[in-house]
């Protein structure tokens, strides 16, 4: 599903970010990619969904080296991608439900597939009813779960998400952790980002543990 | 036979997607414009008025040209002689003026023959009643040879009767008209180059605009790329704002610019009776005023098109 050969990536200023990461997810695995901060963790998500470039080393989505992918064709691979955030990165003037209909609309699905898809989301994570507020109206939790139905909504094969917990209270972070498993359970491959090694430790899948951007399985 | 029908159905569906596409753009274009309706208003405004001011010079240019051309293009010249010569001294010099090889005819007016002709074309004729005696000179109107019908020529030969003792002066028609056109021709230069400049003005505005419009929204465009939106999509509802701003700014422009020649129309009427000319502005024809439009319309998008893919080429995510 993804594979890191030898990935090397630097930032001017900044020196090498992560060296000669190697690793492999296969189709349907739950990993977690643990690590000190600063240690890289969101650098390697951030290759993963094509918002930055390897420096060197093969980033492979599918067989695909993605890597080296022309900036024209870089929206067709994150469609097949649901990325959740820390900061949950919602658009403010649009509704909870415009929110999660959006990947849906960019992808040119019709109005009543959209619908369909839309509202399915939202009842899977717990937010029917929340179609016509504005994200400001909810707390973090639910502003984290409108996040988490607008990755769902396309049914993507493979999920990012970076420290979707970190501003969440230890009850939530475990409800949103037992979210993720059960879309696990349905054949998503999983890849959470977290230095919550309590919340990792309590859910079976395999740790990527990155220190000062090297690999330490 | 089935190949074709998956076909027919795979065209239409991806007419579907466009359709809905280019409808959602549309929708949520107008939706943000009316979002900020003050801003909007002001905008249009000042596309309106910076579109309406080239638009006006050019219809004022154009209905002068329209005027200047019906003007009769004659190379007679009018030797207006002292007031104080009545026609019977004028002729040695009419005989004189017809034995010259420049000099095609000549025709006398004498000073009943002019009074009646100021009574009729100028309207003061009652102004005259009250005089004593005529005030008008005996006029020697000369027709040029077809050798000398050349501006620089007839010049000289102008010259030439300006001196004479017995010629108060001497009006040449085609000078003035020349001049005129001259004037004209400048005048056409100078409003072609006001409109290119207040053009670029128009498409700095709306560029402008809309590009404190990408700032508002850049977190929102962040997002849409990162869900997988490609630069079309998200510089389509941009493009459409732009479409609005140039279409209805151009069509506020056609408002204004009929408002002043329409308010101009009686002054001009009247103004062209008195040199007994009949004389009606007009306005832009219906080719004119659609290129216009469609003018104002590409003003607007390749405004709002420049900005947006400057923004995108910029996002480096
Ligand atoms: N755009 C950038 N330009 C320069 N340096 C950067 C850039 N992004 C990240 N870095 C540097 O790369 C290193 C790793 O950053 P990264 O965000 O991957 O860390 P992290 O493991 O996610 O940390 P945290 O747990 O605090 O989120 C940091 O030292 C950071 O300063
Ligand atoms: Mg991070």
């Amino acid at each position: 599903m993804l594979q890191f050969d030898q990935v090397t990536k630097s930032y001017p200023g900044s020196g090498d970010v992560l060296r000669g990461v190697s690793f492999q997810i296969e189709r349907g695995e739950m990993v977690f990619v643990s690590g000190h901060s600063g240690a890289g963790k969101s650098t390697l998500l951030r290759l993963t969904a094509l918002m930055e470039r390897p420096t060197r080393g093969a980033i492979l989505l599918n067989g695909q080296n993605v890597g080296r992918l022309p900036n024209r064709k870089i929206p067709f691979v994150r469609r097949r991608l649901g990325l959740i955030f820390q900061d949950y990165r919602l658009i403010h003037d649009r509704t909870v439900y415009d929110n999660v209909a959006m990947p849906l609309l960019i992808a040119g699905f019709g109005p009543e597939e959209t619908d369909h898809r839309t509202r399915a989301a939202l009842n899977k994570v717990g937010l029917a009813g929340f179609e016509r507020r504005y994200p400001v109206t909810l707390s973090g939790g639910e502003q984290q779960r409108v996040g988490i139905a607008r990755a769902i909504v396309t049914r993507p094969p493979m999920i990012l998400a970076d420290e979707p917990t970190g501003n969440l209270d230890p009850d939530l972070s475990l409800e949103i952790m037992a979210m993720f498993r059960e879309f696990n359970q349905v054949g998503v491959t999983m890849l959470i980002v977290s230095h919550d090694q309590a919340l990792v430790s309590r859910f079976a899948g395999r740790v990527l543990h990155l220190e000062r951007g090297r690999l330490v399985e | 036979m089935r190949a074709g029908k998956d076909a027919g159905g795979r065209l239409r569906g991806r007419a579907r997607t466009f359709l809905r596409l280019h409808g959602h753009a549309l929708f949520s274009s107008l939706g943000d414009l009316w979002r900020a309706p003050l801003m909007t208003c002001m905008t249009l405004m000042v596309i309106a008025v910076t579109l309406a001011l080239p638009l006006t010079f050019y219809l004022t240019l154009a209905n002068l040209q329209r005027l200047s051309g019906g003007l009769e293009e004659s190379w007679k010249v009018s030797l207006y002689l002292d007031p104080k010569l009545d026609e019977k001294q004028a002729a040695p010099l009419l005989a004189r003026l017809r034995k010259q090889p420049a000099v095609a005819a000549v025709h006398l007016i004498g000073k009943e023959a002019g009074l009646m002709d100021f009574r009729r074309h100028s309207g003061f004729g009652e102004v005259l009643e009250a005089l004593p005696e005529n005030p008008l000179p005996v006029v020697i109107e000369v027709t040029p040879h077809p050798r000398w019908e050349n501006p620089q020529r007839l010049a000289e030969l102008v010259a030439a009767w300006e001196k004479i003792p017995q010629v108060d002066f001497v009006q040449w028609n085609m000078r003035w008209l020349q001049r005129l056109k001259g004037w004209l021709q400048l005048a056409e230069r100078g409003v072609a180059g006001l409109g290119a400049l207040l053009s670029l003005t128009v498409l700095l505005v709306v560029g402008n605009t809309i590009r404190l419009e990408l700032e508002n929204r850049h977190e929102e465009i962040e997002v849409m790329k990162l869900l997988g939106a490609t630069h079309r999509f998200i510089r389509r509802p941009f493009i459409y704002s732009g479409f609005w701003y140039g279409s209805t700014g151009g069509l506020m422009a056609l408002i204004l610019a009929w408002l002043l020649s329409a308010v101009m129309r009686a002054p001009a009427k009247s103004l062209a009776a008195l040199y007994g000319a009949a004389f009606d502005i007009e306005f832009l024809s219906l080719p004119e005023v659609l290129a216009f439009a469609g003018f104002s319309v590409v003003l607007g998008v390749s405004g709002a098109w420049l900005v947006v893919t400057r923004h995108l080429w910029r996002l480096r995510i």
